[in-house]
């Protein structure tokens, strides 16, 4: 028997109720992969990518874009692809019903990938952060100038993927239909929104306790200095990328700061999956999350953390996040050492039982043997959540997470 | 390349990681980090994006250079003259 899989509305953080469902980029009949992104998804919290989380070949394809669904909503359904008979056959009326509706109501693909092509060639998209060299003539450059199109969101349909003035009437054609259900300032407020309620509710109902430590990063901050040294800018490591690495580790030794407590008891998370809160440009935060951090390389976490900086603070360049990182986060890190404080003492986001917060690198005189010399150290914070963890393991973590700050080469 | 060129691509690079930054808005003299308010993730990703479009190699040892606009545009300059010759 072939197992049929739902593919349900998902739930993006624990203050979603609702989503829309923009654009499919998959048909009935298309393979897809765990991870493959295979919609289009308008939330509060700004248009998402939403992702396969099972391998499968599509069978059905029950709503259509541009409504919006509860979460748990049924929109579309997978058969399990190990299964070599009863291959299933594609619903032609449906999937002539919904390119119809795209066609009708003018709905064009808001990024490159996947709906153009012909080919199921999801794995485009799903290639890790890289920015696409635009191909325009100076004619195209020009008319995308003097109706202000960001040339990198069309996309092109000349050689190569290069843009041609066709691309560009296209755009100007969509301008007419508002694909955004919330503007700006709406996305803002929800956020506000979210922020808020989500907060009130863990000081409301956490007992937090915060411990911090100040850490010697002299030996972290000259590992990154040889590392970087001649590289280029997509080689370049920053010392969160280090931190993250080193807070991964650390929660191997120390699991009760890893996970969820629901319904009145606590659930250890079956992999680390650290949350990275990221301020955006006009107000407000976004905490996407990196998946399983401790089975990374420092330059992995690095790659995957300048993409998602990159794409939380471009959405409305609809550069979007993943779904799968704004759902299963299992601990939290706020970074404001550059914005020059020098301790945060962070709010759980629940139903998280940690945060961690970082501190700026201050220098400060250490004592080394008989010697002063100049060093630099880190304040990192630690908030947990009293029903789960005590102080003792609190400060164990803290103390054994600046002893891996210690080795970064073994990081 | 000449400077014209060289300039609109640095404010593009800026643009690609701060959308709201004018060219009006920035002084040549100080730094753009400052300036455009960009954290280090931004600054790296701002280099990325000048190296895609001028496609001159920028290594570590230019970074410091890379941080006025004055300076960027002698510099990419400089790169950009030894290459075609």
């Amino acid at each position: 028997m072939t197992k049929s899989i739902d593919i349900a509305m998902p739930s993006l953080g624990a203050d979603m109720t609702e989503g829309m469902l923009v654009e499919w980029l998959i048909k009935v009949g298309d393979k897809v992969k765990h991870g493959d992104v295979i919609a289009v998804l308008e939330t509060q919290k700004g248009a998402i990518d939403m992702e396969a989380y099972h391998d499968g070949i599509v069978t059905e394809i029950l709503v259509k874009p541009l409504n919006t669904f509860p979460v748990g909503k049924v929109l579309a359904r997978l058969k399990e692809i190990n299964s070599k008979h009863n291959l299933s056959q594609p619903n032609k009326t449906l999937v002539e019903t919904i390119e119809k509706t795209h066609d009708t109501q003018k709905v064009k693909p808001i990024v490159k990938p996947v709906n153009q092509s012909k080919k199921n060639d999801i794995k485009k998209i799903n290639k890790r952060f890289s920015r696409h060299r635009i191909t325009a003539s100076p004619i195209v450059r020009k008319a995308a100038k003097a109706h202000q199109i960001d040339l990198s969101i069309v996309s092109g349909s000349g050689f190569n993927g290069a843009i041609i003035l066709k691309d560009i009437t296209a755009v100007l054609n969509e301008r007419n239909f508002k694909i955004n259900i919330y503007t700006s300032d709406e996305k803002l407020a929800n956020m506000r929104k979210i922020i808020a309620l989500t907060m009130s509710e863990s000081k409301k109902e956490i007992p937090h306790f915060y411990l911090s430590l100040n850490i010697p990063i002299n030996k972290a901050q000259k590992w990154l200095q040889q590392t970087n040294q001649d590289k280029a800018p997509q080689e370049h490591i920053l010392l969160i990328a280090l931190l993250l690495k080193a807070v991964a580790n650390t929660l191997e030794k120390y699991p009760r700061l890893n996970g969820f407590y629901r319904n009145d008891h606590f659930e250890l998370a079956k992999n680390i999956n650290i949350a990275n809160v990221i301020s955006l440009r006009s107000g407000g935060v976004l905490v996407p999350s990196i998946s399983k951090v401790d089975q990374l390389s420092v330059r992995d976490i690095m790659q995957v953390l300048r993409g998602m900086t990159f794409r939380s603070r471009s959405i409305d360049r609809r550069e979007r996040l993943r779904s799968s990182a704004l759902s299963d986060a299992s601990i939290t890190i706020a970074n404001m050492g550059e914005r020059g404080v020098d301790r945060v003492f962070g709010i759980i986001y629940p139903p998280q039982v940690a945060i961690i917060g970082f501190g700026r690198i201050n220098r400060v005189p250490q004592v080394c043997g008989e010697q002063i010399n100049i060093g630099e150290q880190l304040n990192v914070c630690l908030s947990a959540d009293h029903r789960v963890v005590d102080g003792m393991l609190g400060a164990k973590f803290l103390n054994s997470l600046a002893k891996k700050l210690q080795n970064p080469e073994q990081l | 390349m000449n400077k014209i060129n060289i300039e609109s691509f640095i404010i593009e690079a800026i643009q690609s990681v701060a959308p709201e930054i004018e060219k009006s808005n920035i002084n040549r003299d100080e730094d753009i980090r400052e300036e455009c308010d960009l954290d280090s993730m931004d600054f790296i990703n701002y280099l990325e994006a000048l190296q895609e479009s001028t496609q001159i190699m920028i290594r570590e040892s230019d970074y410091p250079r890379l941080t006025t606009l004055t300076n960027a545009i002698a510099i990419i300059q400089d790169k950009s003259e030894a290459t075609q010759s």
